[in-house]
């Protein structure tokens, strides 16, 4: 009896909103809107991963096709490796814009990923993107409040509300009807964009997509909307007519939606201060300057290894050492450079990752935040994952340059160093670059701020529609009375 | 009716509703918090640039005391590092750092200054590459967000200010009933709506203003007059614009509920949508050409050079007359094989990026002409150059650094190709850079066409209101 009575109800509101030509015509804006942003999205993805692929091929030739040469030259010619988007990078770019793409990898020293698209582009990319993610996120929550502002006022308004509890149906009822029917419609609305956006990922077009993160992208999106659907409801329940909880629900998608994303930032950016480039450079400079200068062969640290070397072998000079003294030089020198570039670059992530985590704090306040966090996650295309690729393409660097330093060890005698050559076939027995997203479970897992705040976002909600419940009768009748 | 009853009354109006001035505070506070923003910003850059300053300064110093001492018999610290060398000198350790102080108005919009680099490291390897390895350490999240600052203010809330104070400012009295007896008296709805919407406007514009000349006074600069005027001028057409667009929405006569749902829509589209459609259909109509490949071109440039280094010196000895004064051209010190190979590198990378450098030219401008579509672009562009932090400032100061770079190579190339030391005495002599900036009419120039544009849709949106409303009777 309580379920078909609520149905009704939920039929009621979905009958009204067709009968409404202007949220009508407001639903195929949003689906044609939605549509639009998914293809040019796949466009857009499609064409970069095609040129980095093509580069990334034409980068590895390079490297193969090398002629014979001395390790330590090859150290200097360096490695060149692209960014790879999440193949989700259609659905949600996450910070990919923001973020450099391509990171020289040389001997020495780590450089910072550079040709970042935005700062190619002009300054309305500040504007933001019509993203697939966008359509879901910003445009679908106006949507609904369009489409279920009126849903319970608007029966109070006609009198019809007193009506419907004088029929039997509880309040409960009517409510859940509301939201039912509400959540219907935007049901409705958000379809075509994740109908394309699964029929684009299952073909496979962008990359393989694991159908878990699909998946949870349905999740977090339909909790993100229901939340929205619930305030709707919830507004239309206890204002005291349509046109104030049509201003209320606005105010609150620009409080959340607008302006709390760049007021997160704000105070994040003022509790964590990040150095500029330039200090931050000199603080590297400073930590190098602490420890051995391997170019400097009275630099205690490598005298000192000297002296170990020798005695390990038992020889009198490096020039009887069996392996190349220079090579091993190299290769102390690389270890200990990278150890302090390395904790100094992990220092600096760890500021953002602070500042990161006050964002997730306003999540609390702002779902949007909390449901652009999660979906940049599952996407893969949130900070961690432009963090994970500094890392590997790091690792991967020092890889190289270690096994080219024990080429130069061992293959390169240490008289007349310089003047030898080793043969171009070694180049083809060095590994290759691949960017390994970092796996969805361990980023979900980093998020449970905004886990808890989305959930927060649907409970909150209905614990306010219980209590209004009471209410609603109650304010019925003294509307239709007065 | 006197102006000053008109005031008088609107004014005890808005106060008696509690939503409005709840609306009004916060918009007050709000532009109070993004202008304290956009200084501590300011006050960042400013640090950033003078520690880069006094890092031309001291490194200079250490260099002069360091030669002094060599010439007193002192041994180098290593033959890598000798700052007798013209290519240690011009090199890294002799660096200089060249740097664009914060725009003007930095403290109102922060725009693109977050984003560009404002600072580049010049030595004689300098070339196109290193314009692109200046990224900031700054988190990607919070650039993708963009900056609380007064611009964002006045761009996104602003409207919806104007739109609240304004959205019912004739449908409210038809509801009422006042309308009709309001126009039996010698007036005219189009001198009410006129009156109440000037009074609106003083109270937003003013506060607007107000904190924006108290951010000048703080972190700007008041001696740049022409920014300044450009400033106020794209706040005022904005904010008028969408009081206007509120006249004549209420001019055709619909209920007050209407009235807010069309505003708002329109808010939604102009400012939200819009951008953000153009921003993609932008990406696909018009591609920027691949970044990728200029940084596969450079590389194929170096493989090529370090094999004919001989050669290209000859080249290059030919093509710079000038440089080889000194040069044995039949036993070339490795300096000067060095070199030419470097520049041959830079030439090539210069070639590549002229092509990819105009291709992008081209594309933007296209991209650019979309901005007409939306005031809210066209305020911003306006804001953020009146601001001194927008896109052309930036390119302008990277040209500049391009120019010195080629003064700097100019000054230390002739020495490598001759294999000659250099001493404290050059010092004196070594390039400083000196930013040209933009001269404010350059700016007013610039920014004039988008804020032309801008007041050209004001006039016609106010044209159609002033029509709308010449049509409404009291009998309505």
């Amino acid at each position: 009896m309580g379920l078909r009575n609520a149905l009704l109800v939920a039929r009621r509101q979905v009958g009204a909103v067709r009968e409404d030509r202007y949220v009508v015509f407001l639903l195929g804006l949003v689906i044609a809107l939605g549509v639009v942003a998914v293809l040019g999205a796949r466009h857009h993805a499609a064409s970069e991963a095609e040129q980095r692929a093509r580069y990334q091929a034409m980068v590895e030739r390079q490297w193969v096709e090398q002629p014979d040469r001395h390790p330590h030259r090859v150290i200097h010619y360096g490695f060149l490796v692209f960014r790879e988007e999440a193949p989700l990078a259609f659905f949600d770019p996450g910070v990919g814009a923001w973020a450099g793409t391509s990171l020289f990898l040389e001997g020495h020293r780590q450089n910072t990923a550079n040709f970042g698209e935005a700062r190619h582009a002009t300054g309305m990319l500040r504007f933001g993107r019509l993203t697939p993610a966008a359509v879901l996120s910003l445009l679908l929550p106006l949507f609904v409040v369009v489409a279920g502002f009126a849903s319970v006022s608007a029966e109070r308004e006609r009198g019809t509300l007193r009506l419907l509890l004088a029929q039997g149906a509880t309040p409960a009822q009517i409510l859940a009807g509301k939201v039912l029917g509400t959540g219907a419609v935007a049901a409705l609305a958000a379809l075509p964009v994740g109908l394309a956006t699964v029929a684009i990922a299952g073909s496979g077009a962008v990359g393989p997509v694991s159908a878990g993160r699909v998946a949870g992208l349905a999740a977090i999106y339909a909790a993100y909307l229901a939340g929205w659907v619930l305030v709707t409801v919830l507004a239309s329940s206890f204002r005291a007519s349509s046109r104030s909880a049509l201003a209320l629900l606005i105010a609150v998608w620009v409080a959340l939606c607008v302006a709390a994303p760049r007021l997160g930032a704000s105070v994040a950016g003022a509790l964590h201060p990040l150095p500029s480039r330039a200090e931050f450079t000199h603080q590297v400079e400073l930590a190098m300057n602490e420890v051995g200068d391997s170019h400097n062969p009275q630099d205690p640290f490598f005298r000192a290894l000297r002296d170990e070397y020798l005695a390990r072998y038992e020889v009198a000079s490096v020039e009887e050492l069996p392996v190349n003294w220079g090579g091993v030089v190299s290769r102390e020198g690389e270890a200990i450079s990278s150890r302090i570039q390395e904790e100094q670059q992990r220092d600096l992530v760890e500021g953002q990752r602070r500042q990161d985590r006050v964002l997730s704090w306003t999540g609390l306040i702002s779902p949007y935040l909390a449901a652009r966090d999660l979906s940049m996650a599952v996407s893969g295309t949130g900070p961690e994952a432009v963090e994970a690729f500094r890392a590997q393409a790091e690792a991967h660097r020092y890889d190289i340059i270690q096994r080219l330093n024990d080429l130069h060890i061992n293959e390169i005698r240490y008289e007349n160093d310089r003047a030898q050559r080793l043969s171009r076939e070694h180049w083809a027995e060095f590994p290759t670059f691949g960017t390994r997203p970092p796996p969805v479970g361990g980023t979900l897992a980093a998020r449970s701020l905004s886990l808890s705040a989305l959930t927060l976002w649907i409970l909150l909600p209905l614990l306010g529609l219980g209590l209004a419940r009471g209410r609603l009768a109650r304010v019925g009748v003294e509307r239709s009375g007065s | 009716m006197t102006a000053r009853t008109v005031i008088r009354n609107e004014w005890r109006l808005l106060m008696a509703d509690r939503p409005l001035r709840i609306a009004l505070g916060l918009f007050a506070l709000l532009l109070v918090y993004a202008l304290a923003n956009g200084v501590v910003w300011t006050r960042f850059q400013e640090r950033t640039v003078e520690v880069a300053q006094i890092g031309n300064v001291e490194r200079a110093q250490a260099l002069v005391r360091e030669l002094a001492d060599i010439e007193n018999g002192a041994e180098p610290a290593s033959r890598f590092s000798d700052p007798r060398l013209p290519n240690v000198l011009g090199g890294a350790r002799g660096r200089h750092t060249a740097v664009l102080t914060p725009g003007p108005l930095t403290a109102l919009a922060v725009g693109q200054s977050d984003l560009l680099p404002y600072y580049y490291d010049v030595n004689i390897y300098t070339n196109e590459s290193s314009f692109h390895q200046n990224g900031e350490v700054e988190s990607p999240l919070n650039l993708m967000v963009g900056r609380f600052d007064l611009a964002f203010v006045v761009v996104y809330l602003l409207p919806l200010l104007v739109l609240a104070l304004s959205f019912n400012v004739l449908s409210e009295e038809r509801e009422q009933g006042t309308l009709a007896l309001t126009l039996s008296q010698p007036v005219s709805a189009r001198g009410i709506v006129a009156a109440k919407l000037a009074f609106r406007a003083l109270l937003v514009v003013g506060m607007v203003l107000t904190v924006s000349l108290a951010g000048i006074l703080v972190a700007g600069d008041l001696g740049d007059p022409g920014r300044v005027l450009l400033w106020c001028a794209a706040v005022v057409a904005y904010a008028l614009f969408w009081f206007v667009l509120a006249a004549w929405v209420n001019s055709l006569r619909r209920s007050s509920a209407w009235n807010a749902t069309v505003l708002v829509g329109a808010w939604l589209v102009l400012v939200v949508v819009l951008p953000a459609a153009i921003n993609i259909a932008a990406g696909l109509l018009h591609p920027l050409p691949s970044r990728v490949q200029m940084v596969t071109a450079q590389r194929e440039a170096s493989n090529e050079a370090v094999n004919q280094r001989s050669e290209l010196l000859a080249r290059y000895l030919e093509d710079h007359p000038e440089m080889a004064e000194g040069v044995v051209a039949d036993e070339p010190g490795l300096g000067a094989l060095a070199w030419a190979a470097t520049d041959a590198v830079n030439r090539r990378l210069e070639e590549v990026t002229a092509e990819h450098d105009a291709r992008r030219a081209e594309q933007i401008a296209l991209v650019r002409r979309y901005r007409f579509l939306s005031p809210a672009l066209l305020a911003q562009e306006v804001l953020i150059d009146a601001a001194g932090t927008g896109d052309a400032r930036f390119a302008a100061f990277q040209s500049q650094v391009r120019v010195f770079a080629e003064r700097w190579r100019e000054f230390f190339v002739p020495a490598i190709l001759a294999s000659e030391q250099m001493n404290a005495g050059v010092l004196s002599d070594v390039p400083r850079f000196r930013l040209a900036d933009e001269a404010s009419a350059d700016v007013v120039r610039r920014a004039g066409v988008p804020l032309a544009v801008l007041i050209g849709l004001l006039g016609l949106v106010g044209a159609g209101a002033g029509v709308g409303l010449g049509r409404v009777r009291g009998a309505d």
